[in-house]
């Protein structure tokens, strides 16, 4: 109660008095933010397939930290919200494989049951 | 997908009950033991997260030892084609909550049921961590049993990555999920109780547009009093209901039982049958209930006349305030910059990630 009494009463008349903000651990930010700088180096590449593949380890990463409460709730929606986002725009399209007109000696055909 | 076997044939899948963020539900048949059961199946797009789906897997057999007559069995569970599921029993009826709104004397056994299945769980020490509408089914002879124990964990990490369930399914959360602590059983205690409150009245204790404001309300709003929106409730009820759903846990009903006998005590017309089926556990003193209960509201009034004294003088210095909320203030995050390509939205986002870091 003297908290909140002080939160009103203290301070100078010009200064917001804005509450602590909550912050994130600092390893797990790092960690998610060198994946998101991985996402945008390959899409900067144009490797759109890697940088999909590399989103969905980051929405994974993302949700694994959530569920062990590492990532404080009012973060929470937020950051959950922005991963997914990030991953819906990514489009992959495998590029059209110019061997693949049967002169290839790889793997043949598999032929029978299986 | 009707003729899909599970577990070496054993389950033949016959259709469909619901679809969920996380899962699929099917009705199907025990081909071995000849009976219904309900089998939920991982959702595809989950099943690629190894250690998603192991705790899946193992929660769900932690789950499995339950065996309450107030409590959905969990019969099996297994993996086909990297595809986690559980066999649970099959509860012929309805969610809670397509019951809508109920009488007092409708809720309070219902209640009560769920809380000697909560009871149970708290006893063998599973929380269930996601009590909501949609987990409490009724049968058609009025019989409660929870669903989702020990997958609940699991689910959590679908409601903050599933949109459009998000917020339907955080009204019920805890002030202490919500800010990332420690949960206990008292945790259920009050997502039961936020359940009863919205059963009763219509409405949610806290009525919210995103997980943020929710966090700042259950931070520093107040719980319209469950009279107020439905009077016909008796005031020894509301009581009870608004102990549940204190903010700070250690003002709750001490166990999932004590709330039992709350709500058994204040209901004008309680169910001798289910009041005997919900308490598991010994009573504890009335005088220190009593004493507890008093207490609490004695903080929560004492609490709201401070804030209001707070909110007053911290409008006048302001001046005027201009209609701004200023409970809405310290949880409000920013959300990243989305961008104009997805290249330019991962910067941003690992920017805004390192920008709130310690």
């Amino acid at each position: 109660m003297a908290a909140a009494l002080c939160l009103a009463g203290c301070g100078s008349g010009s200064e917001p008095r804005a509450a602590p903000q909550p912050e994130l651990p600092h390893s797990v930010a790092t960690a998610l933010a060198s994946g998101s700088d991985e996402v945008a180096r390959a899409l900067t590449a144009g490797d759109h397939c890697r940088a999909l593949s590399v989103a969905r380890q980051l929405q994974q990463e993302t949700v694994a930290a959530i569920n062990d409460w590492q990532i404080p709730g009012a973060f929470q929606e937020q950051l959950g919200s922005a991963v997914a986002d990030l991953v819906s725009r990514i489009r992959c399209v495998p590029p059209v494989n110019k061997h693949d007109n049967g002169k290839h000696n790889g793997q043949k055909k598999h032929e029978g049951n299986d | 997908m009707t003729e899909l076997l599970l577990a070496a044939g054993r389950y033949r899948i016959e259709r469909v009950l619901g679809r969920g963020g996380m899962a699929v539900v099917y009705l199907a048949r025990d081909e071995e033991l000849h009976r219904a059961v309900a089998v939920k199946v991982l959702a595809q797009h989950l099943t690629g997260d190894v250690n998603f789906r192991a705790r899946f897997l193992q929660e769900s057999r932690l789950a499995s030892r339950l065996s309450h007559p107030n409590v959905v069995h969990v019969y099996d569970a297994g993996e086909t084609e990297g595809s986690p599921f559980i066999v649970m029993e099959y509860v012929p009826g309805h969610t809670i909550a397509d019951r809508g709104r109920l009488t007092h004397g409708e809720v309070v056994p219902l209640a009560l049921q769920a809380c000697a299945g909560l009871q149970h769980a708290h006893d063998a020490g599973l929380v269930h961590r996601d009590v909501k509408p949609a987990n409490l089914l009724v049968r058609e002879d009025d019989v409660l049993k929870i669903a989702d124990f020990g997958i609940a964990r699991a689910a959590e990490l679908t409601r903050l990555t599933q949109h459009g369930t998000v917020l339907g399914t955080a009204a019920y959360v805890s002030p202490e999920q919500i800010a990332g602590e420690e949960v206990t059983a008292t945790t259920d205690v009050y997502a039961l109780g936020a359940v009863v409150y919205e059963l009763l009245t219509g409405r949610p204790p806290y009525e919210f547009g995103s997980l943020a404001e929710l966090a700042a309300l259950q931070t520093g709003g107040v719980i319209t009093p469950l009279r107020d929106l439905e009077p016909s409730v008796p005031e020894a009820l509301e009581a009870a209901v608004m102990h549940a759903l204190a903010r700070d846990p250690g003002f709750r009903p001490l166990s999932a039982s004590d709330f039992a006998h709350e709500l058994a005590a204040a209901s004008e017309r309680p169910t001798e049958r289910l009041v005997a089926t919900a308490v598991t556990e010994p009573l504890q003193s009335r005088t220190h209930r009593g004493l507890h209960w008093s207490s609490t509201w004695l903080w929560i009034l004492g609490g709201a006349a401070v804030t209001a004294v707070a909110l007053i003088l911290g409008l006048l210095e302001i001046g005027g305030g201009g209609g701004s909320s200023p409970r809405s203030q310290p949880v409000q995050i920013q959300a990243p910059v989305r961008g104009a390509t997805p290249a330019d939205e991962a910067r941003n986002l690992s920017a805004w990630l390192r920008a709130h870091s310690k």
